[in-house]
């Protein structure tokens, strides 16, 4: 009798339990993730709770929230905020046989506490007929005078280029870093402002010729509403730079557990979902970025643009050398 | 020497005043009389000429202006403004200073010296304007009205903020200042003792129209109708039975009516016997309120006794002259 | 009789507290040592931040004044063609956020922009070949925060000319002066009072504002704060910065107040007449018009326009069932705070009046400074304040939502920032109300609080109304606080406006854009409808 009555506890419980949710903090600001949040919820029934900010907001509020941090997934559009946040013993390892089969190591944390979600690279987009096609090599070749008065770049501000001066300092070193930051600010068309688009459109319209970017932004501009941005886009194409002894400039979106996850389980669930077939797909064609789940291709347009090799260095250096990064950053002048 | 003639003016399309008609000459104190809001301002900031848009002209001295023309920039007037509108930015002697602008330095200097003398304002010449009492703002206000020498003085209600001692003594040296500059001073005032006492002649505006305009005496003793005779003086209107009860002849257009003074009490039998209603001691004398016996309390008036005992026992009766009785028109 | 312990002392004593804890933490950081990046920041950045933050001080005081000044001298004393219309109308910009007005002019010279491509067709040239002012500098912030900020300097001067100046104006004329030497000698002098007063206002949300400076890339003492707190990780320089921010504010409300005190410059106000407006012919009608009509058209109009044009098209799109509850959220919101601002700021006030010690004035002061303080400082100090709390006074809240389950801290925040505005107007309504009431009511005997209900309240309708809704629109209007301090699933019209501009969205941001100016201009017409029963 106690037993059948414990069971029944048992069973209500984790009725109340399923139809219960998941909060989600998240820098990601894509329209498609609406889509996702909503195939999850009908999916399972947990609802999705969602604050949205940028990351480093984010990591601010867990902070101060404490244990009383209703957060339970914590997701970011980038590998250095991803470090952070384990630094700062904002997130707990979980155990997921589908997440560790399935993302490649070099797309995990290694104690198992974020998981990378999508990739995408930073590269150069270059105006067409302008002569940039055969100069373009390396991200260190950027510095060289004969781009002066070419580079169309944001600021110094945004976490993408951060991340793309901490590769290069894992690269080359501080000293060079530094030097190389100088030789990108001579060779500046304008001074940084506006996002990675603006520069894109300012290339494709005769201000300067090469724009550093994220790849999506290049797939979302060709099927832009705003006629203008159509227009922007036809009038360029993408070039992988490498590394010296390197790759691709990889950066990461990807989310991890909360330490004090109220709903620690519902939040492994989120983001296997997000790692399943489905939602990478619709990572892939709804926003243009790479898939880490292996087998799920890239949509058409996304492999119309070329094959890369990833770089080699960690994920992790990107944010181990963040802040020396900013403070490059400001000693070479680049705002 | 001003002239109005022909004077009305009109804000959104109703007429505030119309049909003015007056003179003042050189050395004249002429005073406008009137309710508050009668629109006796607005003909002093007319002769001022800040009042652009008006019918009719007006003439200073031998220039007459009407508000189609263009506007005459040289009006040699001071105007005096109820609140001074001294310039609260500037000390006693700027203030002064600022009317002199087409002097030089040393005249302007100079001249200024010569009005805080003239005003007794010396030694608050480098006060602050809030620093001063209200008397002495008055005198500066005027000061920097006589800085050029102007034909004609315009002031806004100048009693309204002085206590009883100031105000005798401004009216004093208002006169001589008048008399001595031959100027055509205009007055604008609600405030009917001071009007009397200083003016030359009195106009009084009522109702939109220049009621009566001329000598003090004059209009003291002819009020042409009721509203002036009552505001000049403290007057009983003559009820209807006590005009039958005299035998007095009026048409529908007239009152009767006798200053309080001129009436009183007496035990002597006559056949106006009162009921008297109520007696306050105001110091100077009783302040009764009586009626006629056998009429209602609407035909009351009043009388003045310099003593008064009530005894119940005693009849009163309505001692009135009827050679002071004064037929108006109401 | 001896109030010193009464009900309404204390709450207004704890309140204040409550109140001024977000910002003496920050300033408590001041004093915890200093990172190493502290010194970092003081060689590269500090200076920048400093000079900038001057710049853009000088050139709102600047332009805000010459605008501000210029249309309340002509609306005040002279008619004019269309004079009628722009007496309200000048007052529009207010209706735009600056971080809105920055994402209409951003877009409308960008690149492929309206303006920009306007121009080229009209020369036949190419975008190489032409000179652009670049909008998205410092000079452009300074100008478009100019336009929304100048009706402050508008509206006090005005209510200061329409008010205080008819008998001092005619007397100038007396004195046979032409109108420019009247303008130069009389009305500039006695008027600086009420300019300085409009431009500190100006200034200091030109010197708080992110959402402008952000967009624009302009390093100011409140974009390195962000930086500093969310991208190096140090609240103690962020902490820091906010420190000396707020000093630089500090002391230019007390210049304000000093060289307020030093001229006493009210009339006696007795009789008070309205100024008889010189009706202006010809060319000085024209310029008058142009005057009033181009920072009418810039800091209104043409930005209205465009966000018509964008609307019009992105409307269907993007208002859908997600985005009505957000619109609900944000009014909700709003109407709720205003109402709870409003009622704090009445105690406050009234506190004042019954208790009129000089403690209760100065918890008065205190308060008011909030205002000063940028929004994204004050969600700073909230959370921090609501960590302590937790932390070492009791285990106040059994669940874990309180900040972000509830609007609390929210709420929290915008009556921190926001009750001065409420004060102001209450402070200037009872002003109007003799003290001779007070007397009266404790003749016949009637409580406080009585007399209060049946004294105070009616004849305060009109500062609650006016306080009421300007608190609205500034809380719709508020950005940086609402994006720190939101619950979940809870956004507004203003963070949905930067989020679609994050997203390089310009033309759908317009739709809760235009949303936000629509409601502003009903409520600023409201406001000056108010205005004139008073």
């Amino acid at each position: 009798m106690i037993k059948k009555l414990a069971l029944s506890a048992v069973v209500l419980a984790s009725s109340l339990y399923a139809s219960s949710e998941v909060n989600v903090y998240s820098h990601r600001h894509y329209d498609t993730d609406k889509k996702l949040f909503k195939m999850f919820e009908e999916k399972t029934g947990i609802k999705v709770n969602v604050v949205k900010a940028k990351a480093s907001a984010l990591i601010k509020r867990m902070e101060s929230e404490g244990a009383k941090s209703p957060a339970d997934v914590l997701i970011t559009v980038d590998a250095g905020r991803l470090f952070q946040a384990k630094q700062k013993d904002l997130l707990q390892s979980i155990n997921s046989n589908y997440l560790t089969t399935n993302i490649p190591s070099t797309y995990r944390d290694k104690d198992n506490k974020w998981f990378a979600l999508t990739k995408r690279a930073r590269v150069a987009v270059y105006r067409i007929g302008s002569g940039m096609e055969s100069k373009l090599s390396t991200y260190e070749d950027l510095a060289d005078p004969k781009f002066k008065g070419q580079i169309m770049v944001r600021s110094s501000n945004n976490i993408y280029n951060q991340s793309l001066m901490a590769a290069m300092i894992a690269h080359n070193g501080e000293e060079f870093a530094k030097k190389w930051a100088e030789g990108v600010v001579a060779n500046m068309a304008k001074k940084p402002k506006g996002n990675d688009r603006y520069q894109v459109k300012a290339v494709a319209n005769g201000i300067g010729s090469v724009a550093i970017a994220n790849t999506y932004y290049i797939g979302k501009m060709v099927n832009n509403k705003d006629e203008s941005q159509r227009e922007s886009v036809k009038k360029v194409k993408i070039f992988f730079p490498k590394f010296k002894n390197g790759g691709t400039h990889i950066n990461v979106s990807g989310a991890g557990v909360a330490k004090y996850a109220p709903n620690k389980e519902n939040a492994v669930k989120f983001i296997e979902f997000m790692a399943s077939k489905d939602a990478q797909e619709l990572f892939a064609k709804g926003n243009y970025e790479y898939p880490v789940l292996a087998g799920v291709k890239s949509s058409d347009l996304v492999s119309s643009w070329g094959q890369f090799k990833d770089d080699t260095i960690s994920i992790n250096t990107l944010g181990e050398n963040n802040k020396a990064a900013v403070k490059i950053f400001d000693q070479a002048g680049w705002k | 020497m001003v002239s109005v003639n022909n004077f009305s003016i009109s804000f959104n399309e109703t007429k505030i005043l119309e049909d003015i008609n007056f003179d003042v000459n050189a050395g004249e104190i002429v005073t406008l009389l009137g309710q508050s809001g009668c629109g006796k301002t607005t003909i002093l900031r007319a002769i001022a000429g800040l009042q652009r848009e008006h019918g009719g002209n007006i003439c200073i001295g031998d220039t007459c202006v009407s508000s189609e023309e263009i506007y005459q920039e040289n009006r040699e007037v001071g105007y005096i403004f109820q609140d001074y509108a001294l310039f609260p930015h500037l000390n006693v002697e700027d203030n002064i200073a600022f009317a002199l602008d087409k002097l030089s330095k040393k005249n302007k200097e100079k001249r200024v010296y010569e009005l805080l003398e003239q005003f007794d304002i010396v030694s608050h010449r480098k006060k602050q304007i809030h620093q001063l009492s209200g008397g002495q703002q008055q005198r500066v206000a005027i000061a920097r009205a006589m800085a050029n020498n102007p034909k004609i003085l315009l002031l806004d209600e100048p009693f309204a903020n002085l206590d009883a001692q100031l105000r005798y003594k401004t009216k004093m040296w208002l006169k001589n200042l008048i008399k001595k500059y031959n100027l055509s001073a205009i007055l604008v005032t609600h405030d009917k003792k001071e009007a009397l006492s200083i003016s030359d002649k009195i106009g009084i505006i009522h109702d939109k129209k220049l009621l009566q305009f001329c000598s003090t005496k004059e209009m003291y003793k002819n009020p042409t109708n009721f509203y002036i005779a009552n505001f000049l003086s403290e007057i009983n209107v003559l009820p209807n039975s006590l005009i039958e009860k005299l035998n007095l002849e009026i048409n529908k257009e007239e009152i009767a009516t006798i200053e309080i003074n001129k009436c009183s009490l007496t035990n002597i039998k006559n056949d106006l016997m009162l009921e008297i209603l109520d007696v306050s001691f105001c110091g100077e004398y009783y302040e009764l309120v009586v009626k006629l016996e056998n009429e209602d309390l609407d035909s009351s008036f009043m009388i003045k006794e310099k003593e008064f005992t009530n005894k119940n026992n005693n009849n009163y009766y309505l001692n009135i002259p009827i050679e002071d009785i004064k037929i108006i028109r109401k | 009789m001896i109030r010193n312990f009464s009900k309404l002392k204390i709450s207004s004593v704890f309140l204040t507290l409550l109140i001024s804890a977000p910002a003496i933490i920050i300033f408590l950081y001041l004093f915890i040592g200093s990172s190493e990046n502290w010194q970092h920041l003081k060689e590269t950045l500090l200076f920048e931040y400093v000079f900038n933050s001057l710049y853009i001080m000088i050139g709102v005081a600047l332009l805000t004044s010459i605008i501000g000044f210029t249309t309340a001298y002509l609306t005040s004393l002279y008619t004019f063609s269309a004079s009628k219309f722009f007496h309200y109308g000048l007052i529009l910009p207010f209706a735009i956020p600056t971080y809105i007005m920055a994402f209409i002019y951003g877009g409308m010279f960008d690149i492929t922009g309206s303006v920009t491509t306007f121009v080229l067709d009209l020369l036949d040239k190419n975008l190489n070949e032409v000179i652009f002012f670049d909008i998205m500098s410092i000079e452009g912030a300074i100008i478009i925060m100019s336009l929304v900020l100048y009706p402050y300097v508008y509206l006090i001067c005005k209510t200061y000319l329409s008010f205080e100046s008819a008998s001092i104006i005619d007397a100038s004329k007396t004195f046979n002066l032409s109108s420019w030497q009247i303008l130069r000698k009389v009305i500039l002098p006695i008027s600086r009072p009420a300019i300085v007063a409009g431009v500190t206002l100006a200034v200091m949300e030109a010197v708080a504002d992110f959402g402008v400076m952000d967009y624009f890339g302009v390093s100011t003492f409140v974009t390195g704060i962000f930086r500093a707190w969310f991208g190096m990780g140090s609240v103690e320089d962020a902490a820091k910065l906010a420190s000396i921010l707020m000093t630089f504010v500090f002391i230019l409300i007390v210049l304000e107040r000093i060289q307020r005190r030093n001229k006493v410059y009210k009339s006696s106000g007795k009789d008070f007449r309205p100024i008889d407006k010189v009706r202006l012919k010809g060319y000085k009608n024209v310029l008058a018009f142009i005057a009033c009509f181009l920072p009418f058209f810039f800091g209104f109009l043409l930005p209205f326009i465009q966000l018509c044009f964008w609307f019009a098209v992105s409307y269907e799109e993007i208002i859908d069932e997600d985005f009505l509850t957000l619109l609900y959220q944000t009014l909700t919101l709003a109407l709720g705070s205003a109402f709870i601002i409003t009622a704090l700021a009445l105690l406050f006030v009234y506190n004042v009046r019954i208790n009129k010690d000089k403690s209760s004035s100065i918890l008065t002061q205190v308060v008011k400074m909030g205002y000063s303080i940028p929004g994204a400082v004050v969600a700073v100090g909230i959370l921090s304040f609501f960590a302590i709390l937790d932390r070492y006074v009791i285990d106040l809240f059994s669940s874990t939502y309180i900040i972000s389950g509830t609007l609390i801290a929210i709420i929290f925040g915008y009556c921190v920032r926001f009750l001065a505005i409420a004060i102001n107007n209450f402070e200037a309504g009872f002003s109007k109300i003799p003290t001779s009431y007070d007397d009266a009511a404790k003749i016949f005997n009637i409580g406080d609080f009585k007399t209060f209900i049946k004294v105070f309240l009616p004849l305060l309708k009109n500062s609650a109304f006016a306080a009421f809704i300007v608190i609205f629109i500034e809380v719709i209007k508020e950005l940086p606080l609402t994006m720190i301090l939101r619950p979940f699933n809870y956004d507004t019209l203003a963070v949905r406006a930067l989020e679609l501009t994050q997203q390089a969205q310009i033309v759908e941001s317009s739709v809760p854009s235009m949303f936000i100016i629509v409601i502003g201009i009903i409520s600023v017409i409201l406001l000056a409808k108010n205005m004139n029963k008073a």
